[in-house]
């Protein structure tokens, strides 16, 4: 199988994780990503863009106060659809980024950085491109713990029924 | 959109391979060798691509000292365009045939008047459109070997990470969700499991999603 093939096979896992984000997000508040690390505060946003592989309407996108509660969002998820994109709020130890993620591509947009304010070049640049390479170990040690429970057959099961469960009560 | 100021958009890379002990003899050269060129349209060129100083987009004078910070590689992938505008050329081509036409007193040109002619005023009108320049920057953490790239465009990915490539002499692969999972699967000896890996139901009333699984070869 090609690697362009394997990539669009397994795009579920991009899809699969963000919904898993706002499981745990909503139901702890916290998520943990690697154990040796500091656990991530998650909130969603808006908007959120949630989508399913069959059926007649495909794509959801919820804007408003707060979509991630709404009606709508439970209606979407009940029919099957996962959050795809999102924009939301992330905290770990102290550092917030407020962002856009694209499930399927791992593409952030819309990241404020704070500007360090006058300082030499390099040492701006250092501590902008920090809090961004920060960013990335963050959401990585995220969907590897994700993918660590997803390839785990029997704690997968115990946690599918936590998700079933959330969604049926949201 | 930028690493330097505002708020950042784009993707995150991943550099597979280390770099060898002479890492920078090789990049002072090849960074020279692909740098930024202003576009050649007496050569039919249309678009040109090439690396610039993250501080200075005209400056395609490349060195070593000038792209490399501490532990971070910066640059700015410039990427500059020519578009014709096509109703523009229509309109002149059409002015210069009639012009012609009544210089020579007939009625019509040959096809291959005609096609010499396309060629002038597609040349004359080109040597006056202004190009489109977009700079998008990029960050290169050499401990890590984790990159950004302030776009989040899949062919300009790909443009990337064959310059990426050609300059560093290192291979570089985008974060996405399926190379994520591979690393840490072959790491952990899974890489199978993720293989048979199928979507799961989130919804306890949701019908089992469908992957199209391809045919092994």
């Amino acid at each position: 199988m090609g690697v362009l093939e394997l990539i669009q096979q397994k795009a579920f896992l991009g899809r699969e994780f963000m919904t898993w984000l706002w499981f745990r997000a909503e139901r702890d508040g916290m998520v943990q990503g690697r154990p040796q690390e500091p656990a991530v505060g998650i909130e969603l946003l808006g908007p959120v863009l949630l989508d399913a592989q069959y059926g007649d309407a495909r794509v959801s996108t919820l804007k408003g106060e707060s979509p991630a509660t709404s009606p709508e969002a439970r209606t979407a998820l009940l029919e099957g659809k996962k959050l795809r994109r999102a924009r939301m709020r992330m905290e770990r130890e102290g550092v917030e980024w407020v962002l856009t993620v694209d499930g399927e591509t791992f593409a952030v947009s819309g990241l404020g950085v704070p500007n360090p304010g006058r300082m030499p070049f390099a040492d701006s640049l250092a501590i902008r491109a920090s809090m961004l390479f920060d960013l990335e170990r963050t959401l990585g040690g995220l969907f590897d713990e994700f993918v660590r429970l997803r390839l785990d057959a029997a704690q997968w099961t115990v946690e599918l029924d936590a998700i079933h469960d959330w969604v049926r009560k949201k | 959109m930028p690493i330097t100021v505002g708020a950042f958009g784009g993707r995150f890379w991943r550099v597979l391979e280390s770099l060898p002990p002479n890492f920078k003899d090789i990049f002072e050269r090849n960074l020279a060798r692909h740098a930024f060129r202003p576009l050649d349209i007496e050569k039919g060129e249309l678009q040109s691509t090439g690396w610039v100083n993250i501080r200075q987009l005209l400056d395609a004078r490349l060195t070593l000292d000038k792209v490399l910070f501490g532990n971070l590689i910066a640059l700015g992938l410039r990427v500059d365009r020519l578009a014709l505008n096509q109703r523009v050329f229509r309109a002149t081509l059409a002015q210069e045939i009639g012009k012609k036409l009544r210089e020579a007193g007939r009625d019509n040109l040959s096809r291959e008047e005609r096609l010499v002619l396309e060629d002038k005023v597609r040349l004359d009108l080109l040597k006056r459109t202004p190009a489109t320049t977009a700079v998008h920057e990029l960050a290169w953490n050499l401990e890590t070997g984790v990159v950004l790239f302030g776009s989040g465009s899949q062919k300009l990915g790909l443009v990337l990470a064959d310059l990426f490539a050609e300059t560093f002499q290192v291979t570089l692969e985008p974060q996405l969700p399926y190379f994520r999972a591979q690393r840490w699967a072959e790491k952990q000896g899974q890489a199978q499991d993720l293989m048979e890996l199928l979507p799961s139901p989130f919804s306890p009333e949701a019908p089992v999603e469908v992957v199209e699984m391809a045919a092994e070869e």
